[in-house]
């Protein structure tokens, strides 16, 4: 209340508020105006690069069709180029797009022309970036050209270990290009390492894994075995990884599947190993596993049980089949049901599987049989 | 006579297709328009009467479909010979198209070359 009476104070007040308020209104305004040309320059800028792309494309597009209809002009290309980034990006841009719509010896021509050199080094440089994005881009290159050597190797790898799930598959994919076993699987086993990856991606990189060079299937498979060991691979990708290598068909490792599941060490909480592991014997036929899978009809987890009951199914044989039997006899409705439907699939017909089980229970079993045919 | 050489109309939306085609049909005869949406190429079926109309299926303001439609509903402009280009491959749109009267029904990815012959084919020169 002192102060309301001290004119002084008043007078000085007002003046100070008066000053601060005219300072942050120009300083608003100013701020404003840079705003404003900012914005006007970045859009500008941004139609002047739309423009220039533009003019880029209409020059790209006579020097590529020529090319295809005669491909020593490919120095027409060549001497186009003037050095800067959006030249490669937008004639990089145009060779996909006529190569997403052609089919023939066409393809394969437009294929070299992303292999021509101003491309490979704008790529290579980008390599180099700091961008995350702009390396991607750099991977998926040298994944879809496959053209790699040890610099860019060196780099990749690095790549490979990075927090960024998408560059490190995209670098591992371009590294799947490598003709060093080593180097493949050092890639696939980084991502391999990581939590929560997608399935279909871990799943794409092992295939990718595959040279499909018979002179170094040996030195994949024993690659794969190490994986598959690896105690920092976590069980859900190494599960999915011998998914993988079974529906690939990799009968190099089939033998050492088998040594895994016969194994009286074997983790048998293992639920995501143990499944995998029981269905790759089914996939790859090993037909001596039967013992030891029949062992696993005892088991509680349900998952194992069922995928017990669909191996032993398909291997087929007396012994086999008599363990089914007994559980469409003593099991519960559900292993019931599983029982009769991994037999019928398995082309067991369902006078087989009556004519198999003890009469006493031939009604309740006809019954069941029924009840499963009705929800094939 | 540049005027008396068979014109081509190409209803398409994709720049890359439309350039490779225009480059194609030019060095092989072929007088050549483009239009890249559904209503403008009706309308340019009017305008120019062309003898062969090149046409996509996905396109901006009417579909490859309707535009056939249309086409065949019109006295004026019904006789006009038409070669579908489509990335659709369903056997049921292949029968639709040739139900309205289609020469050709190429799929995407095509060979350009083979494409010219088809035009040749349908204009049976």
């Amino acid at each position: 209340m002192i102060f309301k009476s001290d004119p002084g104070f008043f007078f000085f007040y007002s003046n100070f508020s008066i000053s601060l308020l005219g300072i942050v209104t120009l300083l608003l305004f100013f701020m404003t105006i840079s705003l404003f040309f900012v914005s006007l320059g970045m859009r500008l800028r941004h139609r002047k690069m739309e423009s220039l792309a533009e003019s880029y494309k209409e020059s790209f597009y006579p020097l590529i069709l020529n090319y295809l209809e005669d491909s020593s002009s490919k120095e027409n290309i060549l001497s186009f180029f003037t050095g800067k980034n959006l030249e490669y990006a937008v004639f990089e841009r145009t060779v996909i797009r006529l190569l997403k719509n052609l089919d023939g010896d066409e393809v394969k021509n437009l294929k070299e022309l992303l292999l021509i050199e101003p491309i490979y080094n704008y790529h290579l440089n980008q390599l180099t970036s700091n961008n995350e994005i702009i390396q991607i881009k750099a991977c998926n290159y040298f994944r879809f050209t496959q053209l790699i050597n040890p610099k860019i190797i060196y780099k990749l790898r690095d790549f490979v270990n990075s927090e960024n799930r998408l560059l490190a598959f995209s670098a591992a994919s371009a590294l799947m290009a490598s003709r060093e076993v080593s180097i493949r699987a050092e890639a696939l086993k980084e991502i391999a390492k990581k939590n929560n990856i997608s399935k279909m991606g871990l799943l794409e990189l092992l295939y990718k894994f595959e040279s499909r060079d018979n002179s170094l299937k040996e030195e994949e498979a024993e690659a794969l075995k190490g994986l598959i060991l690896d105690a920092e691979i976590p069980d859900e990708n190494k599960s999915l990884l011998i998914q993988g290598i079974t529906e690939m068909s990799y009968y190099q490792l089939s033998e050492f599947f088998a040594d895994l599941i016969s194994d009286k060490n074997i983790d048998k909480e293992n639920v995501k190993i143990l499944n995998a592991l029981i269905n790759a014997q089914k996939d790859l036929f090993n037909i001596t596993t039967s013992p030891v899978i029949r062992s696993f009809l005892k088991c509680k987890n349900y998952d194992i049980q069922l995928a017990a009951i669909e191996t032993l199914a398909a291997f087929g044989g007396k012994n086999n089949l008599s363990a089914i039997y007994g559980l469409i006899e003593n099991g519960e409705t559900g292993i019931q049901k599983n029982c009769i439907k991994s037999l019928l699939n398995n082309n067991i017909s369902e006078k087989d599987i009556l004519s198999n089980i003890n009469l006493k229970y031939y009604t309740s079993v006809s019954d069941i049989i029924k009840m499963t045919k009705e929800s094939m | 006579m540049p005027s008396e050489l068979p014109l081509v109309l190409l209803i398409e939306d994709d720049l890359a297709i439309a350039k490779l085609i225009e480059f194609k049909l030019k060095r092989n005869g072929y007088r050549f328009e483009v239009r890249n949406n559904g209503t403008e190429g009706l309308s340019a079926i009017k305008e120019f009467n062309p003898d062969l109309v090149i046409l996509d299926v996905m396109l901006p303001s009417m579909n490859g479909f309707e535009l056939l439609r249309q086409i065949r509903n019109d006295s004026d402009i019904e006789q006009t010979k038409v070669i579908m280009l489509t990335a659709t491959v369903r056997v049921k749109d292949k029968e639709k198209a040739f139900n309205l009267g289609v020469e050709d029904y190429m799929e995407k990815p095509f060979k350009a070359d083979e494409l010219i012959i088809r035009v040749n084919k349908a204009l049976k020169l």
